[in-house]
C-alpha cells in the first residue's frame, strides 16, 4: 500500500522555487531518510506530508487524502522537530498522558523507561530543558507514539553522539517490533547508513534520487591503483573525486561498469571498492568544479 | 496497518480536556480576581453624617462583574495566541477542531465565570449583614424571586461569553495575519467609530445599544448567539489557510 | 464581626504567596501545583459560594419581610404639615396637637428662668415662649416631635428624644435627638438585572438625602418671668404675633 504519493507537486514561497514538479511514492512500512543540503527544502516536504502546509501545484495524497487541515491525516500523523510547543504549565508527566488520550497506540511504559533513561524527570517541565534533553524528549514522543506515519525532521539536533547512537538503535528496535512508515531527516548520512531502508535526496528542487540506500551507494564506485593502471580513466568525465599520493590514485567515479569489467580491473590490480552512502551523496550534490578552496585562492 | 478512524466528536472531546488543563491556571486567577473583588467591594463606609449620625453603606456586586468581564476577554485573547495555535498541532487537531474545541472551552470557562459572579450576590449580603448587623435594603432575595436569579445567570453566561469571543477574535486578527491582520482589524474599530449607523449615531453605538437596551431575554440570546456565530466564523475563515509554526 | 473583612485579604496573601514561590515550593517537594490544584482551588471556591448563598436564603429575611419605617411617601406630607402647622398653633394661641406631643410637664419657677446649653451638639431646638397671665409661677411646657427623613424612609418615630433637664430655674438642654442609624444598601450589578423584573433602574443612591427638622418646645411662662437664653435662640411669641 502507498502511504504517500507525490505528484508534479510544486511548492514556492513568494518568488523563490522550492521544490519544483516533484513526483515520488513512498511505501507502507518503509524507513526512509530524507536528505539534502541545507535549505533544499526537505522541511517544506515534510511540514507539507504532515498537512501543516499546503501544495502549491500537483497533487500531494497521505492515506490517500489530501494532508492539509484533514483529520484522518492528523490522527495518524505525528511531526517530531525541534519548534514542537508544549504548554508551558505542563510537565513531562502531563504531557505523556496528553500523548496517550491522543494517540491511539501510544505506548506510556516506553516512553516512561526511555525518559528515566535519558535523566528526564517527570515533574520537568519541557520548556526548561536544554536544546540536547529536548530533543531527546521530542524523540521519545516520536517512538513511543507509534504513529503509522512518524516524520523526524532532523530529530538529533543537540544529541551528542552517544545518545545520537541510542536513538538510532531505539528507533530501529522499536520500528522492527512495530512497523509503521517513518520519514527521518539529517544531515549525519554517515550514521543513519545504517539505520535507513531507503533514501529520498533533494537536489536543486528535485528529487535527486529514489531508492534504496544499497541502489544509492551502487551508483558509484571508488578504484585504487597506480596511476599508470587508472590512466585510461582519470580523464574521464565521470570522475567525481581524484586523490593522488605519489603515483598512487584513488578514484571516485560514477559507476558504469558491468560486473565483467570489474573482473578485468581486478585482474589487472585495480582495488574495487564500494563507496559509502555518504560519499555518495557528497558526490550527487556536491559542486562539480573546484570546492571551498577556491574560495581562499 | 489499520488506520485510526477518527470522530470529530471524540477529537473534538480530547481537545477540550486537553486545553482545560494546558490552561488551569487560569481558573486560579479567576478565583483570584473574585476575592481581590471581594475585598473591594466589602462593605465599607461610603458617607458619613456626623450630625444625624447617619451612616450609609453600599454595596454592589459590580467588581465582582468587571473583573469577570476582564478576565473572560483576556483569556479570549490569551486562548487565540499564536502559542496555543502551535501547542494544537503537536497533537490531532485540523484547524476546524480547533476552533470548535476552543468555542467550547470557553463555554465551560464562561459558564464557571458566570457561577461565580452570581453566586457572589448573595454571599456579599451575607456578609455585609454580618458586618454590620443590619439587614441590607436590597432587591429580591432569590427565594422571593428565583427566576430573576436564573435570569441574571443566563444573562451573566451570554455576556461573558460573548467578551470571550470578541477577545478571540481580536487576537485571531492580530495575531494570525500579521501586520496586515492589525491593519484589518483597526480600520474595522475606527469605521465603526465613524460611520454612522441609524439615528445619526456612530455604528458603535448601534451595535453596543443593540445589547443594552434589550428587554426581551430571547431576542437578547438570538443576539448574542448570532454575535458570536458571526465573530466565530471570522476566526475560522481567517485561519484556515493559515500555516502551522511560521516561527 | 470586623475579622471577617479580614478574610478575603488574608485569602489574597495566600495567594499571592503561592503565585510567587509557587514553583520553588513545587521543586522542593512541599507539595506540587498541578492542575489537579487549580481545579481544586476554583471547584471550592465555587463550594464556598453555594453555601454561603444557601446561608444567606435560609438565615435572613427576605427583602419583604425586613422591618422598615413607612415611606415618606406616605407619611411626610402630612409630617411636613403638621410640623409647620405647630409654629402657626403656638401663634395662634391654640393648643397643638397632642398626637405631636413628646411631653408635657409642668415645672415651678420663681423669677426668672435661665436657659443653658449644656454638651455638644449642633441641632438646635426651637424655643417658643408664650408669657400668660394665667400661668402663676409655674412653666408649661410642650415639647413637640421633630421629623426625620432619610433617603425616602420616615425615622421619626425611632428618634429618641432627650427631654430637657429642669432646675429650680434652670432648663438645660442638651442632645436632644439621639439618632444613630447604620443604612446598608445592597444593589446587584446593573449589566446584570437587566432582564429581571426590576430592570437597569437602580434603588441605588450613592448620594444620600435627607431632611430634619429640630424638636420644638413650647414654654408657656408667668407673665413677669424675666427668661435669660443665650444667642436669642428663644423666641417670644408676642413678638411673632405682633410682626403678623
Amino acid at each position: 500500500m502507498t502511504v504517500i504519493t507525490c505528484q508534479n507537486v510544486t511548492k514556492s514561497y513568494r518568488s523563490y522555487n522550492v521544490l519544483n514538479d516533484i513526483q515520488f511514492d513512498i511505501k507502507e512500512n518503509t524507513l526512509t531518510g530524507i536528505i539534502g543540503r541545507n535549505g533544499v527544502g526537505k522541511t517544506t516536504l515534510m511540514k507539507m506530508i504532515a498537512g501543516y502546509t499546503e501544495v502549491d501545484a500537483g497533487k500531494l495524497e497521505v492515506f490517500s487524502e489530501n494532508p492539509f487541515n484533514n483529520l484522518i491525516v492528523s490522527s495518524n500523523t505525528v511531526f517530531i522537530d525541534d519548534t514542537m510547543t508544549f504548554p508551558e504549565s505542563m510537565t513531562i508527566q502531563d504531557i505523556f498522558k496528553e500523548c496517550k488520550r491522543f494517540f491511539d497506540r501510544w505506548d506510556n511504559q516506553l516512553a516512561t523507561r526511555l525518559s528515566t533513561y535519558s535523566g528526564l524527570h517527570p515533574k520537568t517541565k519541557p520548556y526548561i530543558l536544554s536544546k540536547g534533553k529536548r530533543s531527546i524528549f521530542h524523540a521519545i514522543i516520536g517512538i513511543a507514539s507509534r504513529s503509522p506515519l512518524t516524520i523526524f525532521d532532523e530529530p538529533t539536533n543537540g544529541m551528542d553522539a552517544v545518545v545520537r547512537k541510542d536513538f538510532y538503535r531505539a528507533l530501529l528496535k522499536d520500528y522492527i517490533a512495530h512497523p509503521r512508515t517513518i520519514l527521518l531527516s539529517s544531515h549525519h548520512i554517515e550514521e543513519i547508513e545504517n539505520l535507513l531502508e531507503d533514501v529520498l535526496l533533494i537536489h536543486n528542487q528535485t528529487i535527486l534520487f529514489h531508492g534504496s540506500i544499497t541502489d544509492l551507494q551502487e551508483r558509484f564506485i571508488t578504484l585504487m591503483g597506480t596511476e599508470q593502471k587508472l590512466g585510461n580513466y582519470m580523464d574521464s568525465d565521470d570522475v567525481i573525486a581524484l586523490q593522488k599520493i605519489d603515483s598512487y590514485v584513488t578514484l571516485t567515479m560514477k559507476n558504469r561498469f558491468t560486473e565483467q569489467e570489474f573482473e578485468v580491473m581486478r585482474e589487472n590490480g585495480i582495488h574495487v571498492s564500494n563507496v559509502s552512502a555518504n560519499d555518495a551523496y557528497v558526490a550527487l550534490t556536491g559542486k562539480s568544479k573546484g570546492g571551498i578552496d577556491d574560495v581562499f585562492n | 496497518m489499520y488506520l485510526t478512524k477518527p470522530k470529530l466528536i471524540d477529537i473534538v472531546s480530547k481537545q477540550v480536556r486537553f486545553k482545560l488543563n494546558a490552561n488551569a491556571v487560569s481558573f486560579s486567577i479567576l478565583v483570584f480576581l473574585q476575592l481581590l473583588a471581594l475585598a473591594l467591594s466589602f462593605p465599607s463606609m461610603t458617607s458619613i453624617d456626623h450630625e444625624l449620625d447617619v451612616s450609609l453603606v453600599e454595596v454592589s456586586v459590580t467588581s465582582h462583574v468587571i473583573f469577570a468581564v476582564l478576565w473572560t476577554f483576556f483569556s479570549g485573547i490569551h486562548l487565540a495566541n499564536c502559542t496555543k495555535w502551535n501547542e494544537t498541532f503537536t497533537f490531532v487537531t485540523t484547524r476546524f477542531t480547533h476552533h470548535l474545541s476552543n468555542f467550547f472551552y470557553m463555554v465551560i470557562a464562561s459558564f464557571i465565570a458566570s457561577v461565580m459572579t452570581v453566586l457572589a450576590s448573595p454571599t456579599l449580603r451575607l456578609l455585609t449583614y454580618m458586618r454590620y448587623d443590619e439587614i441590607p435594603q436590597s432587591p429580591l432575595t432569590i427565594i422571593e424571586a428565583p427566576m430573576d436569579f436564573f435570569i441574571q445567570f443566563i444573562t451573566a453566561f451570554l455576556y461573558l461569553l460573548l467578551f470571550f469571543v470578541i477577545g478571540y477574535v481580536i487576537q485571531s486578527f492580530v495575531q494570525m495575519n500579521g501586520l496586515l491582520g492589525s491593519v484589518y482589524l483597526i480600520a474595522i474599530i475606527f469605521s465603526l467609530f465613524i460611520i454612522n449607523g441609524i439615528f445619526g449615531v456612530p455604528l458603535i453605538s448601534n451595535l453596543v445599544l443593540a445589547f443594552l437596551q434589550e428587554r426581551s431575554l430571547f431576542l437578547f440570546s438570538l443576539k448574542v448567539i448570532g454575535a458570536i456565530a458571526v465573530l466565530f466564523s471570522l476566526s475560522i475563515w481567517m485561519t484556515n489557510r493559515l500555516e502551522v509554526r511560521k516561527s | 464581626m470586623g475579622a471577617l473583612a479580614l478574610i478575603p485579604f488574608l485569602l489574597i496573601i495566600v495567594i499571592f504567596v503561592l503565585l510567587m514561590f509557587g514553583k520553588t515550593f513545587s521543586r522542593q517537594g512541599i507539595f506540587s501545583i498541578n492542575r489537579k490544584f487549580h481545579f481544586i482551588v476554583a471547584f471550592s471556591f465555587i463550594g464556598v459560594l453555594f453555601i454561603m448563598t444557601i446561608l444567606a436564603e435560609l438565615l435572613y429575611p427576605t427583602s419583604q419581610e425586613i422591618e422598615r419605617p413607612p415611606h415618606t411617601e406616605d407619611t411626610s406630607p402630612s409630617r411636613f404639615q403638621a410640623y409647620n402647622k405647630i409654629e402657626n398653633d403656638i401663634i395662634a394661641g391654640s393648643r397643638a396637637n397632642s398626637s405631636l406631643l413628646v411631653a408635657s410637664r409642668t415645672h415651678k419657677v420663681d423669677e426668672q428662668l435661665e436657659i443653658t446649653y449644656s454638651g455638644e451638639f449642633y441641632d438646635f431646638p426651637l424655643i417658643y415662649v408664650e408669657r400668660s397671665e394665667e400661668a402663676e409661677n409655674t412653666i408649661e411646657e410642650y415639647v413637640y416631635k421633630p421629623f426625620m427623613f432619610v433617603n425616602d424612609y420616615d425615622y421619626t418615630d425611632k428618634l429618641d428624644i432627650h427631654l430637657p433637664t429642669w432646675g429650680k430655674d434652670t432648663m438645660t438642654i442638651s442632645n436632644m435627638v439621639d439618632f444613630n442609624l447604620n443604612l446598608t444598601e445592597y444593589s446587584d450589578a446593573s449589566l446584570f438585572k437587566q432582564f429581571t423584573s426590576e430592570g437597569n433602574n437602580s434603588t441605588f443612591s450613592s448620594s444620600f438625602g435627607s431632611s430634619s427638622a429640630t424638636p420644638i418646645i413650647h414654654l408657656i411662662v408667668p407673665k413677669d418671668l424675666e427668661v435669660i437664653a443665650p444667642f436669642d435662640d428663644v423666641m417670644f411669641v408676642e413678638e411673632l404675633r405682633e410682626e403678623q
